[in-house]
């Protein structure tokens, strides 16, 4: 593996979602490619089965369950992509596929992302999305990204991380003002 | 007794794993002592998730996105585009037709306010170092703004923040052209992509573009983006 793929890590660490299109679009065609003829998917499906590798990389590294390759990135993709599209004939029962056709490595170890919410979980993520600018990025930022404080107050212009701090808890009221709306219960669970 | 702010730091240093085995061991103590602080901190871990979910589903939006404009189009896919195309002129003939310079500049007005200073706002307390660019802007003194913005735009080229407010100053002047340009430069990585992308359609319509400003709100909506209730409402009344 060359240096520049070693630093992939460190850059989705750092970045956000410029570097993760950039990855998408570096190795779609050929994930397209090798998943239409082994497993005989539609394009659209294996785009999405794509996207969905791409991010679940992004949230192993953000995670931290990441921390370092021992593959190729384009290894450790085609392994998640392999196992999502494995999953996604299973559940639509369409074919039976020999895990050992395509000859990719199996080694390679990740953590699944979570794709199921519970309904509080996705109002308090609608509540967010309401919130709007700059409240939605500071709160992504600070609880996915896991950005520190002084990182995000340099992204976001600011002249010190004070100022940064206390938008974020001004962000947080406001979101649970607009849970409560939504009749969550924020003062006991 | 810590205040629901000191709680809320401790709680998200402990779930970010930033405490020292000490720190960890005193909070833990605290917490079989403190109902409160328990469900703060499960309230917090709630949160967390909730934003874990909105950015997930962020992520998945922007990589649909990064998909159409790669994918390759199919033949039925090319009918119905032809099909659409059809339809978007007809209804864009229809737009042109019915609109009159009056409507575009009352939507305008209804809708438009300069965008606030979030990044340096001047009433904070008198101890901190507000920023010369945004004291004039948010001073309405938007031709030294311009000026404060260009002249760090030669040592910082890309820097979202200034491109954005430069262009908002550029309109908050009606010099429409110069702000479009500008809000076409903010990169859709940027916090501020989506105020920008709300700002180019109500510059449109300024400029008394009814059909571009209608593609736009339809990006907008498309991209499910904070301003979708606004931009649905300006749809409807255009």
């Amino acid at each position: 593996m060359d240096k520049e793929e070693k630093d992939w890590i460190r850059y989705i660490k750092e970045g956000g979602n410029k570097e993760l299109s950039f990855i998408y679009k570096s190795y779609r065609e050929e994930f397209l490619l090798w998943s239409t003829s082994n497993y005989h998917l539609q394009e659209e499906t294996a785009a999405d089965i794509f996207q969905d590798a791409v991010i679940t990389l992004y949230w192993n590294v953000k995670q931290e369950k990441l921390t370092e390759l021992t593959s190729s990135l384009k290894t450790y993709l085609f392994a998640i992509g392999k196992n999502l599209a494995l999953k996604k004939i299973k559940k639509d029962k369409k074919l039976v596929i020999d895990d050992e056709v395509t000859g990719l490595n199996a080694s390679v170890t990740y953590s699944e992302m979570p794709l199921e919410y519970d309904q509080r979980h996705r109002i308090i993520g609608e509540c967010v999305a309401e919130l709007g600018e700059p409240c939605c990025s500071i709160l992504s930022m600070f609880y996915f990204d896991r950005f520190t404080m002084d990182s995000i107050s340099r992204r976001l212009g600011h002249k010190n991380e004070n100022v940064t701090k206390t938008q974020k808890l001004r962000c947080l009221q406001k979101l649970k003002k607009l849970m409560q709306k939504r009749s969550l219960n924020v003062d006991e669970i | 007794m810590a205040t629901e702010e000191e709680n809320i730091e401790l709680i998200d240093k402990y779930l970010r794993q930033e405490m020292t085995v000490a720190e960890r061991t005193s909070f833990e103590k605290k917490l079989a002592a403190d109902a409160t602080l328990g469900k703060q901190l499960e309230l917090q871990k709630d949160i967390a998730k909730g934003i874990e979910y909105h950015s997930l589903q962020n992520l998945k939006k922007s990589l649909r996105q990064t998909e159409a404009t790669i994918g390759t189009p199919k033949p039925y896919k090319l009918y119905w585009k032809m099909v659409a195309s059809f339809a978007i002129i007809a209804v864009v003939g229809y737009l042109v037709f019915s609109l009159t310079s009056t409507s575009e500049q009352e939507i305008f007005e209804k809708y438009y306010d300069v965008y606030p200073n979030v990044v340096n706002p001047v009433s904070r307390s008198a101890t901190d170092v507000v920023r010369n660019d945004m004291r004039l802007y948010e001073a309405a003194n938007y031709e030294e703004a311009i000026n404060t913005f260009n002249q760090q735009l030669k040592s910082k080229p890309g820097n979202d923040t200034l491109i954005f407010y430069l262009a908002q100053s550029y309109l908050a002047l009606d010099d429409v052209d110069k702000a479009i340009t500008n809000l076409n430069r903010v990169d859709s990585t940027s916090v501020f992509y989506e105020p920008a992308q709300w700002y180019k359609a109500l510059a449109l319509l300024k400029q008394k573009k009814p059909e571009k400003a209608g593609q736009q709100l339809d990006e907008i909506l498309k991209s499910q983006s904070s301003y979708s209730n606004k931009a649905s409402k300006v749809k409807d009344a255009l």
